[in-house]
């Protein structure tokens, strides 16, 4: 299941924003849980799984608890979002995890615009990075002494503000300097025909996992049916 | 042959493959200053609307100004809208994603005959993201009024928080000052990005004075 195709795995992602979006009974929303849990553990481990299934568990016992209490305010709409959108971000794993060359083959397959291709493209690459440009330049900070204490913080907000925006602009500035050379030197360009290192092809077992993930689909809308939900 | 290339690069209307990537990881980084300005004050609704989106209002600011600057070209908007919208269809808010789509359409038109080198229209066009993003939260209770209430209650939110957040966004004052005081801290998160350009960004070649 490693190597499922693209386009399958985009299909259970589709499903499962619509499926987050409208599906209102506990029993479904756990059924789905357990669904894309399966779904990623198998293309890309069980192990990756694990933080996801454990912050979910602990919304679910958060909320448990603090669901009456009114001293919280809003928190638990937000827990309630949260587990939901939970269900889409493991469901969006093996999309985000594929090799980048081959998201780009299967959404020019698909006959997709090059401009979002290279956007979602540019996107899953550069979201984890952010962190960790955001951790080089605090540590460039701290070795200045600027912004250790919560009280140079409160009297330097500004400077602080623009020690730290600025390094963040010009590095992602040079990033997507870097990005775009890259780009173009794979042969990626907006407009003509794009020459994929990967051979986008649907097998046999991709269209049995389509079929699977329908009829789960399918179930779990059953599901949804007899608990009283929204079907 | 490589000034030519560079002419036309600068000459060309449309976005090219150095834009699309430049937006993207702009908006990307909005986006991202949202969701952590968002989060100290989620447990209250009057906090994040008063508190959190003002704040990304002001921190989002030159990184928009420097946005338009690097990228004044046709799409630019669009794009920079489009990505944001990708999340909420992801993530299940088609409503809201559609609805910054048409924003995007909105301030792109806004943006037209060099509307990126104009300051208040540029200005404009921020304006109208960040009011948005705030009234974001507001559009399905308005549209969708008691209907979209009831959802909530029947996905498991408790009905008393439900009532109190659909009181909120149908009071008509609350609309009124949060649109005013989004308005006026993009206006600020402007100047700070104008500044930045000026002090900072231009000396440093990253942009052209």
């Amino acid at each position: 299941m490693k190597n499922t195709d693209i386009r399958v795995r985009m299909v259970a992602l589709l499903i499962t924003s619509v499926g987050v979006l409208i599906i209102k009974s506990e029993y479904a929303v756990y059924l789905s849980l357990l669904v894309v849990t399966i779904w990623t553990g198998f293309i890309l481990g069980f192990k990756k799984v694990v933080p996801q299934i454990v912050l979910f568990v602990t919304l679910e016992i958060a909320l448990f608890f603090i669901k009456d209490v009114r001293a919280v305010g809003n928190l638990p709409l937000l827990l309630v979002y949260l587990r939901r959108l939970i269900i889409a971000v493991i469901a969006a794993y093996p999309v985000a995890k594929a090799p980048t060359g081959k998201l780009i083959a299967s959404l020019d397959k698909l006959k997709v615009p090059r401009t979002f291709t290279i956007s979602l493209a540019v996107l899953l690459r550069f979201l984890p990075t952010v962190g960790m440009e955001y951790s080089a330049i605090r540590r460039a900070q701290r070795y200045r002494e600027i912004g250790t204490s919560l009280r140079t913080a409160i009297t330097r907000l500004p400077q602080l503000f623009e020690y730290t925006i600025v390094p963040l602009l010009i590095r992602t500035t040079k990033v997507a300097d870097e990005l775009t050379a890259s780009a173009e030197v794979r042969g990626m360009k907006l407009k003509g025909d794009y020459n994929p290192y990967y051979e986008v092809k649907m097998r046999t077992s991709d269209w049995f996992l389509l079929a699977a993930l329908i009829l789960c689909a399918t179930g779990i809308c059953y599901v949804e049916y007899i608990c009283g939900g929204v079907m | 042959m490589s000034n030519s290339t560079s002419k036309s690069r600068k000459n060309r209307k449309g976005l090219g493959l150095k834009e699309i990537i430049l937006v993207t990881l702009f908006s990307a980084l909005t986006f991202i200053i949202s969701m952590v300005t968002a989060i100290p004050f989620s447990s209250s609704v009057m906090l994040q609307l008063y508190a959190g989106y003002a704040l990304m209002a002001i921190i989002s600011g030159p990184v928009y100004v420097l946005m338009i600057s690097k990228s004044s070209k046709i799409g630019t908007q669009i794009l920079f809208f489009g990505i944001k919208a990708l999340y909420f269809l992801i993530m299940g808010q088609v409503l809201t994603g559609v609805i910054f789509l048409v924003t995007g359409c909105i301030c792109e038109a806004i943006c037209l005959n060099d509307g990126y080198h104009k300051v208040l229209r540029a200005g404009a066009a921020y304006a109208l993201h960040t009011t948005v993003y705030g009234l974001g939260s507001f559009f399905p209770v308005i549209i969708l009024g008691d209907k979209y209430a009831q959802g909530l209650i029947d996905k498991g939110y408790a009905e008393e928080t439900v009532s109190t957040m659909v009181n909120t966004y149908r009071n008509p004052v609350i609309v009124i000052t949060v649109v005013l005081m989004l308005i006026a801290t993009s206006a600020i998160g402007m100047l700070i990005g104008y500044l930045l350009m000026k002090k900072q960004f231009a000396p440093a070649g990253i942009v052209e004075e």
